[in-house]
Formats: structure tokens, sequence, C-alpha cells
């Protein structure tokens, strides 16, 4: 026999020396790169996000839109590589927010887009500054978060210990930025007291201009005598409030006023802007206490490319050593969050499923070949693992739940090549026809070439994948490239380890020779009764034929059905999420705090939930979602964010998601009791996005975008399954406008600018410089403000004063420093806010969002269902909107909406995967034409492909699982194994023919030989899978796998030799 | 004046409670917690002052308000009797009441003068008599 390449390779190592070193050192880099490789739970994906905040101060929603929003987004579009841009135009400032490409350089693109922009910056009106770029990136978010709390502490005295520490953080290696989430900053606060200042004659201006004179030193130069040099100093920094209260401000009936004499002097605590609290909750560690702590927390981020788990470890390390020192005793630090920590939580369960997988497989193959056999196909699976992971480790990817998921999938699929070796080196020992050396080499040129033809096929499957595009490709392209990587490995060790140590392990006397008669084997009797009447009768062919279409139909029914749902991604199982709470726009930061405190105090009686930690006024550490969401936008008093830490998930039996589904009627219960729109947000599975639904609203106007939304919102509510409804839309705000009368004002010989710098600085208070040489590691503030009880209705306002600038001003005759009231020169007007304006991709939009849970789990059969309603909506102008599904609305001038969200990702995904499929299905036929040189026989071999259907669709439907991204994936992976037990069968029924056996005779024999083989290596799949059934997020897969490979091998193994003989019949 | 007219309102209105609710008796703290009883000068509701020219503002009295750091708080009794820390926002004082910006809503019972013995998850019975229960509840 023709030994072909693969006989070859197997001669040349079976005996070789070399073959137990190279094996050897293949486990020891495999090992070595495992703990190099950097850990981490979420793949290192690029989002090429840029936010640019365009500050026009003063300026209103609709002229920023006009004027800087609209230009800018024109210009960003020119760039190349530019994919969406979104802008939203607030009072006072554009945000406008550039994706590019996924997997865009970063760098590349920003210098892109800064060019861009200074280009453009002329063309800006006056009174826009300069804009702000900021770079939003994965290492953005924080892989640790330590809590700051204790009993007798205050938000004061814990930022200042969380400072500290931060500042002694910092010199760790490898550290990214550290930031610290809530507490109050030291500052010297000069509470201005308006009567004196009345009394005294001094206004607030004059104030913030004298102690900004004052507080000034500078090295005025030196002297030269007799050859040395003395420095010369000039001037004082302020170094105390003292030192401030004692600055001179103005004159009073001969005798200087002090700063001291108008305002109070107060170093301490800013005003508070922000309530951060630590809450235990029923299933908290034994020992912590009850009730709530003022809380500050420090965030640790990590620089690209390093390793969570060790920098969180060297941080908590750290810490323990600052507690006593730097952490005062009255003060805990908790960890809040360790990404390090979960990421070599999943790295290592993922390990130890693959562990399970491989020793499965092991265990099946024992079945068939004796444990002599299942060693050796156990020896060469560790090999191939090493060597993929030696390849992750060069390519620097990291060891993230992606590319591990990818040699989990692999598990089934790379013991096959050893096993189909193994085996046929097992029979051709058996068969006692040749020496022992002999045999082994034969049997690998015998199934050597059609293995490498079959290793390619499932290559072929699984590589096209690498185009799924989207933000949903960093997610996929680690499983293509991962599973390509190790099918290639693991057929060198097929060729090479595998005969090697086959040659060593089986033993020949096994079995008894004169057994392989093969009309005898138990196989052949059994495909002989089955195979031959439906050989000898075609009608019986036929109605089996029918049956299994019948069964397919059945299958593919179970989809319109909605036996069987699609979805993206399931939700897996976290140890978090967080609660987002959006009260009107208007709300107190006390009234906030509130709600954000009753939820919480909700949340921590749930029995899962260990703390909850909640946000006033300021964001909580974001997570990748957040930072998709732009949640580290979010301050304001009206905001909160609570989060809430679950129990490790070892201990607990529900799945965080359904917690999160559970606990969300009795927080929107208490959201609806105050007005506050509380979201549960989940950390999503696959790519972030806006929110799971996104209705996008078009239109000309905003009033009529306004207005559709508003109903598209009222679908959104009525329709169950649908949760978290809520848009993007503003509450009606109050606004006072003090409006200046320029006469009188200019008759008095005060500026509007005056007016509006006196009032922003009572109101708003204004820094008036820095206290010098501090102990503080954050910089003390000098802030000239009103005390907030005399800052609380339109009348404490009034009695405020300015000073005329007299003569200087050319418009008045009034004596210089002359005290004229505010309310004098200004008329009140009550308004309401101007509202963002929200632009996608150069259009205006109003968004509508919601997500789904409890009656449906996924977003695309919540749309279908409102799309019918939408569909009835009745508009002004008789005009009524279909949803769009892809694509944005051809024009602007009547109402249209567009759905975006999950659904945007699923349909990229679906899509890619799709022409993926049918791309794959291509080059598979390719790769068998080449092989077999017939353009018939791939055809009849691909029938295997959607037989598999028949099991996976039914599959999902008895686990009442979702046909996910995952489960497409490997019912594509599927279609490569498939075709290669096809390959099998038919290469040996060659083989047969060949050797002079007739049609019916080899198809009969082919199937009872091969059928070993074939069921071992689907069965290596179905058992490598089953660890994956109780991953959330794999789930799907390893159904697909599981039922797709059992059913469809079965199938195969009959269907595609009566095929085959159908096709073969007429020309023989 | 508005601010006598209040603390008329303020008395009889504590007058009324204790006059309603003296009749009954406080239940026996239960033999397994650990309590205490705290006698508290009186559950005080939030109260609108009108004010002429805009809307109004909220009061409570002056004793009921504590400071953590540069935190103000107010001990809220529920209507089971739960006593709630809550943060508020304070302004000027009008006679022996405070202004309260934000943080509380009209008709919310305020302990009248804070006692720092009773923290959140404390019970105050309709008598007026405080009992702290055990706090790992």
């Amino acid at each position: 026999m023709n030994e072909g390449i693969a006989g070859k390779i197997a001669k040349q190592f079976i005996n070789s020396k070399i073959t137990p070193l190279l094996m050897v050192a293949s486990l020891l880099v495999g090992i070595i790169a495992t703990f190099m490789t950097p850990r981490e739970e979420e793949p290192q994906i690029v989002v090429p996000m840029v936010d640019i905040f365009i500050p026009y101060p003063g300026a209103a929603p609709s002229e920023i839109e006009e004027r800087v929003a609209k230009p800018f987004e024109r210009t960003l579009t020119e760039i190349q590589g530019v994919d969406y841009v979104y802008s939203t135009s607030m009072p006072d400032f554009a945000l406008v927010t550039v994706r590019y490409d996924v997997g865009a350089n970063t760098e590349e693109s920003m210098v892109k887009l800064w060019a861009t922009l200074m280009k453009n910056m002329d063309k800006m009106p006056s009174g826009v500054q300069m804009p702000l770029m900021k770079k939003v990136s994965i290492d953005d978010v924080p892989v640790l978060n330590l809590t700051f709390w204790g009993k007798d502490t205050d938000p004061f005295q814990l930022r200042k210990a969380a400072v500290e520490v931060a500042d002694e953080l910092k010199k760790i290696p490898d550290i990214g930025e550290v930031e610290i989430k809530g507490g109050l900053k030291r500052q010297v606060r000069i509470l201005l007291d308006k009567e004196k200042l009345l009394r005294y004659n001094v206004s607030a201006l004059q104030i913030m201009r004298q102690i900004q004179s004052a507080n000034s030193q500078i090295t005025s130069g030196d002297f030269t005598s007799m050859n040395r040099e003395v420095i010369v100093r000039t001037g004082k920094f302020l170094e105390s409030a003292g030192e401030v209260g004692s600055v001179v401000v103005g004159v009073y009936g001969g005798s200087p006023v002090y700063v001291r004499d108008v305002a109070t002097v107060v170093d301490g605590p800013e005003e508070l802007d922000n309530y951060n609290f630590l809450t235990w909750g029923a299933a908290a560690p034994e020992g912590m206490p009850e009730g709530e702590y003022p809380a500050v927390t420090l965030t640790v981020a990590k620089r690209q490319g390093t390793d969570a788990s060790v920098l969180a470890g060297k941080v908590v390390a750290k810490v323990d050593q600052l507690e006593g020192t730097v952490i005062p005793e009255n003060i805990t630090v908790t960890e809040t969050r360790n990404y390090g920590e979960t990421a070599t939580e999943k790295v290592f369960t993922l390990l130890e499923h693959l562990s399970i997988a491989v020793v499965a497989v092991t265990i099946v193959v024992g079945f068939f070949l004796g444990w002599r056999g299942a060693l050796v196909n156990f020896m060469s699976v560790p090999i191939t693992f090493a060597l993929t992971l030696l390849v992750y480790f060069l390519f620097d990817y990291s060891l993230n739940r992606v590319t591990l998921f990818a040699l989990i999938f692999v598990t089934g699929i790379v013991v096959d090549d050893s096993i189909i070796i193994a085996e046929n080196i097992h029979r051709h020992f058996a068969m006692k026809r040749q020496p022992k050396l002999q045999a082994a080499i034969t049997a690998v040129s015998e199934v050597g070439n059609p293995t490498i033809l079959a290793t390619f096929t499932v290559i072929a499957a699984v590589l096209p994948m690498i185009f799924v595009s989207g933000l949903m490709g960093p997610y996929m392209s680690p499983m293509p490239i991962g599973a390509s990587l190790a099918m290639i490995f693991s057929l060198l060790v097929a060729l090479i380890a595998t005969p090697w140590l086959s040659y060593r392990l089986l033993k020949a006397e096994e079995g008894g020779h004169e057994e392989y008669d093969i009309t005898k084997t138990s196989y052949y009797r059994v495909f002989n009764s089955i195979l031959s009447p439906l050989i000898d009768s075609g009608l019986k062919r036929w109605m089996a034929f029918g049956v299994v279409g019948l069964m397919l139909l059945g299958a593919i029914a179970l989809v319109p059905l909605k036996a069987v749902q699609m979805k993206m991604l399931p939700f897996d199982n976290k140890n978090e999420f967080q609660v987002i709470i959006d009260m009107p726009e208007g709300t107190a930061l006390e009234e906030t705090g509130r709600v954000a405190k009753e939820i919480s105090a909700y949340l921590r009686t749930v029995p899962e939930v260990e703390s909850c930690q909640y946000y006033v006024g300021t964001n909580a550490p974001i997570n990748f979602n957040g930072l998709v969401r732009h949640y580290y936008l979010r301050r304001g008093d009206n905001m909160a964010d609570v989060q809430v830490n679950l129990i490790e998930k070892g201990h607990r039996s529900e799945q965080s998601h359904d917690i999160a589904k559970k606990v969300r009627a009795g927080v929107q219960e208490v959201g609806e009791k105050y007005g506050a729109n509380a979201k549960i947000v989940e950390i999503p599975p696959g790519p972030p996005v806006l929110s799971t639904l996104v209705a996008e609203i078009y239109g000309p106007t905003e009033k009529e975008r306004i207005e559709v939304a508003r109903q598209v919102k009222k679908i959104f509510t009525e329709t169950p399954g649908v949760v978290d409804v809520d848009w993007l839309v503003e509450d009606d705000q109050e606004v006072y406008e003090l409006l200046v009368d320029q006469g009188k004002a200019a008759s008095r010989g005060v500026s509007v600018e005056q007016i509006a710098q006196t009032l922003r600085m009572s109101v708003a208070g204004m820094d008036a410089g820095v206290l010098h040489n501090q102990p503080d590691r954050e910089q003390v503030a000098i802030h000239v403000r009103l005390p907030k009880a005399d800052r609380t209705s339109l009348k404490d306002l009034s009695n405020i004063f300015v000073q005329s600038q007299g003569m200087g001003s050319m418009t008045s005759r009034l004596r210089a420093g002359e005290m004229i009231p505010l309310s004098e020169l200004v008329t009140i007007e009550k308004t309401v806010q101007d509202k963002s304006i929200y632009r996608k991709d150069l259009h205006d939009v109003v968004y509508v969002t919601a997500d789904v849970a409890g009656i449906t789990e996924s977003p695309v059969y919540a749309m279908l269902e409102m799309d019918k309603k939408i569909a009835q909506l009745k508009l002004p102008g008789g005009l009524s909107i279909s949803p769009l599904y892809t694509s944005l609305p051809d024009t602007e001038s009547k109402p249209a909406m567009k759905w975006d969200g999950e659904w945007q990702i699923t349909f990229e995904v679906f899509r890619d995967l799709g022409t993926a499929f049918a791309v794959v299905l291509v080059i598979i036929y390719l790769l068998i034409v080449g092989w077999f040189q017939s353009f018939k026989t791939p055809l009849i071999m691909m029938i295997a492909i959607p037989l598999s259907l028949v099991g996976i669709i039914p599959g999902h439907w008895i686990h009442g699982a979702f046909f996910t991204a995952t489960s497409m994936i490997g019912m594509i992976a599927l279609a490569g194994i498939m075709v290669r037990n096809s390959v099998l069968l038919i290469d040996f029924i060659q083989i047969r023919r060949n050797e002079g056996t007739v049609l019916k005779q080899a198809i009969i024999e082919s199937a009872a030989v091969r059928t070993r083989p074939i069921i071992l290596t689907s069965g290596a799949v179905v058992i490598g899978s089953v660890v994956m059934l109780f991953d959330p997020i794999f789930q799907g897969l390893a159904i697909s796998m599981i039922w797709g490979g059992v059913l469809s091998t079965a199938l195969t193994l009959v269907v595609v030799p009566l095929v085959y003989y159908m096709a073969e019949k007429k020309s023989t | 004046m508005s601010l006598r007219k209040s603390n008329i309102v303020f008395v009889a209105l504590l007058i009324l409670l204790v006059a309603g609710c003296g009749g009954r008796e406080a239940p026996a703290p239960a033999a397994s917690a650990p309590s205490e009883t705290a006698f508290v000068e009186g559950l005080v509701s939030l109260r609108v002052v009108e004010a002429e020219g805009n809307g109004g503002y909220f009061v409570i009295p002056a004793s009921a308000v504590f400071h953590e750091g540069a935190m103000t708080g107010v001990l809220v009794s529920r209507e089971s009797g739960r006593i709630d820390v809550r943060w508020i926002s304070i302004g000027h004082a009008v006679g022996s009441n405070v202004v309260v910006l934000a943080g509380l809503s009209e008709g919310e019972l305020v302990v009248g003068s804070y006692d720092p013995a009773l923290r959140e998850g404390s019970t105050v019975t309709k008598s007026q008599a405080v009992t702290e229960e055990d706090q790992s509840k």
C-alpha cells in the first residue's frame, strides 16, 4: 500500500529517540506558558471609542447642536474607518462620541481625529473652548475596588486615608489608573456673609481677586556678590485658614477689612456633594456589622497586557501592609471587586472543565480500545493543548473565557485524529497480518491521509468565523484561531506521537485474530440487518428517507413555533449587578440618597446579597458595560448607583440573572414610590450595548420625535416581559433665568459679566486658589461661596450686591465701589431647561430603551410583538411607522423608527456566522472534490450537515435553552465533524471497491468497520461537550454538539451509505 | 406670624400624640432580645411653613438634627415604628426650628429630639417609649 505523507511521517518517528523528547518538551513549554500568559476574565477588546467634549459655556442645546455638534460630526465622518458618530448636545457643552471599526489602531485613530478637530476649530463660533478628547478603553475599567468604611468615621477621614493609600499603591509596577469615588476633600471654605459684605462695602468678586493676588510667591532672581549667589524670593503663599482669613479685602472707615470680617473661614471637608454608603447584606461573611456605614471606594485599573490577578494580589498585600499605619484603626478596607480573583477562578474552572473533558473522553476511548488505547489518547491530548497554549502566549493572547472556551470546544475534536490512528493500529495489531512495526505503519498509512483531509475540513469549518465583524469580532476570533491551531497540533501529535505510543503501549495479543473475519463482528451483523433490506428494496429506502425528511421538518418547525427561541447570548452567572437610579431632573441630592438607601435596604434582605454599596451624586466604579454606556458621566444630584455584590457563585443555587429578575419587582416598587426610574443592570455576556432593547426614533422635529417616542414608550411599558423602560429625554427641570436689564446695569456701572460671575461665585462657588505647603496628597482649594442656608430661594439671591465700577466703566456717573443690589438689575423669568439633543450618524434621534426579562428573554420576540402595535400607531398627519431593522431611514421628513441595541449585534453576528457557514460549505466541497476527484461524492457526504439539525433544534427544546451564537458555532463545527465521518466512511468503501468487493458488500463492510472510529470520535465530541452544559454561555454549543452529534452520527451511518449506493448503483 | 402659629401646632400635635396613645401600654419586650427602653420627647411630623412669595419651606425642631462629620441626619419613624436614619440638608434656623432643604417629605414623623441611643432598626412604640431591639435581627 502507498504510504502517503502520513505513513512517511509515522515511519520516521515511530522508532525515533527524538519523539519522546519532543513530547516532554511540548508538555513543559505548555505548562510554563499557562502560568506566564496573563489571566483575565474578559478578552482584551479594543473598543475604539473616543469621547470628545466641546464646551460652549452658556449656549443652549439647540445652538450647540447647530453650531458645534453638526459641523464636527460632518467632518468626523470624512475620516476613514469611522464607524459611528454619536453626539449629545447638552446645555453648555456637546459630547461627541466617535466609534471606529473594531480592531482599528487606537493611537492612529486618535491622531487622525485630533488633526480633523484642529483643522475645523477655526470654523467654531467664538466662545467655544478647547475640546477635551478622551479615549475610552477597556483598561479604564477598574480590576480591583477597595472600599474604605468604618463605624466612627466620616467621608472626610475616609477619603484622606484612601488618598494616602492610593499614593502608596501607585508605586506598584504595572498599576493603571487609581481613582477615588466618593468622600469629601479638604477645602478652605470662605462662607460669605451677605449682611457683612454690605456693611463693609466689599463685593464677592473683590474677595476673590484679593485672595488670588495675596496668594503668590515668586523667585525674583539672584544677587551675586563675593563669588556667591543669593536667591531672592518675594511673597508668601497662603498656608493656613488663618492666613486666608487675614487677607485684607478692602478698607472701611479707614481701617482694613479682613476676609474673616466678612466671611466665615472654615478649614475642613468641602460641602457635601455625594453620599456613599456600604451595607452588608444577608449573605455577609461572619462578624460583619449590620447597618450602613459611610464609605469611600478606591478603584485600581491595570495597565494593558498585565495580569489582573497578579496585580490584585500585589495591591492587596500592599494594603495589608499599610493597615494600622496609613490606614487608621477605625477604618476597615474591604475588597468589593476583584476581577483578578474572578479571572483566576474562571480560568481555573475552565481548566478544570478541560481536564474533566479529557478524562471523560479517555474513559470513552477506554471502553472501545481498552486501557492501553485510552492511555495513548490521554497522553496525546495534553501535548496538543500545551502547544496551543504556547501559541496563545506567543500571540499575546490572554487566558480568558473565550480563549479557554476554544480549548474546551475542541477537546472532543482534537482526540479524534489520535483515536482514528490508534484505533486503526489496534485493529491491525489484532488482525496480526503483519509484524508489529509494519502493521503500525500500514495502519497509519491507511487512515492517515483521510485523517489529514478530515482535519482540514474541521479547520475549514471553524476558521471562517474569524470574519465575524463588529464588537462581537474580538469575542469570537480567538475561537477559530485557537481551535484551528489545536487541530493542526492534534494532527501532528496523531502522526508523530500516537504511532510511537501505540507501538509501545498497544498489545498485539489483545483479542483473538480469528474474530476479525469482518462478517462475524457484531457491527457487521447490525449493519447487515439494517442496511441490506434498505439497499435491496427501493420502497423501504424511500420510506427511510421520508422518515428522516419528516424528522428534519419537524425539528425545523420548532423554531417558528417558538419552542426554541433565538438569542444572542444567554446571561453569565456573575457575582455582581448594579441598580441604576434616575430621579426626575431637579431632584435634590438627599432625596435621591433616600431612594438609594431604601433600595439598598431592600436588597440587603435578599438572601444571596453579600453587600450593597450605594453612590449618590457620583457614579459607582464602572464595568465594561458602564464603559460603553457612558456610566462614568453619571454625576448629578438626581442620580445614584447601587453596586450589589452577590455571594460567591459556588455558595448559591440561583444564577445571578435569576436573582436580578427576582429583585427587580422589589427595587422598582421602591423606585415608583418616589418617582424614580430604577433599572437593574447586569453585566452582559457579550459586547455591551446602550440597552438590550433600543428604539431609535427619527423625525423632522424634536416635538414629533418626542411624541412618537412617548407612544412607543407606552407600548414598551404595556408589553409583558419588557422591563426597565426608559427614554433619553430629560424631565422638565425648572430654571430661573435672571435677565439683566442692560440699561440699568450700564447706568450703574455694572457689567453683565460681573453679575454673572458674582452669581456663579455665590451659588456654585469658585476656587480662589489653593492652600500651599500642605501635607495632604490632594490639593486643598480655597473656595468662595455663600453658605448653603443662604442660597435656597430667589429671595436669597436678590440681596446679593455687586460693586459699581464707577466712571471707569464709561457708562456711569456713580462713585466706583458703590454697592448695587442685584435685585435692582435683574428680572426673573421662570422657564424649563432645554433638553439634550441626541444625534446618531448625522440624524436627530430620540432613544427609548428597555430590557427584557421574565416572559420574553430574547429581545427579538419582544420586538416582533411590539412591531404590530407600533405599526398601528396613529400619528398626526395620518402617518404611520413601520420599524426598520437594519438600516437608518432614508428620509428625515417623516417619523421613522429603527431597532437597535442587542438586536443590532445579534443581526450582525448571525449574518456573519451565516455567511461564514456558507463559505464553510463551499470550502468543504472544494476540499473533498480535490480529494475524491468527483463532483458528486462531496454532495453525498454533505448530506450529513443538515441532518445535524434533527438533533440540534429538539436538543435546545429539551433543555429549554436558547439557540444562541454559541449554538450556531456548534452547528458550524459539527458540519466539519459530520463531513469527516462521511469522508472516513466513503473512503473505506472506495478502498474496498478498488480491492474488488461488490458495492453492497463494500458499503456494509465499510459501515461495520468505520462505525467504531466514528462512534468513538463522535462520542468523544459528545462527552467532551457535556462539561460545557453547566456553563450558562457555552450551553448552546454543548447542546449543539451533543444532540447534533448523536443524532447526525446515527443518521449518517445509515443515510450516507444509502445515498451513496443510489448514486453509485447506476454507474456500476 | 407663621412662626408662632407653627409652634402652637407643634405643641398641639405633641399633646394629641401623647393623649391619643397614652392609654395603650408598650408591648413587653421579648425576653430573648436584650432590649432597653428609651423615652423621647415625641415624634414630630414634618411641616410646611407657608411663606409669602415663593411656596414655603419644611421645618423640624432643631433638637431633632444630629451631625456626623459633614453629614446632617435625623431619625425618621416609619409607620411601623421602625427608626431610619435619614440624611438631610438643612438651611437656616427659624426659632427653635430648622429649615429642611431636602431629604424629608411632608408628613413624615421625625424623632423630636435626637437620642444617640436610638439607631437604625430600633422601634418606637406608639406610647413614645422606644424599644431598642436586638440589632442582629
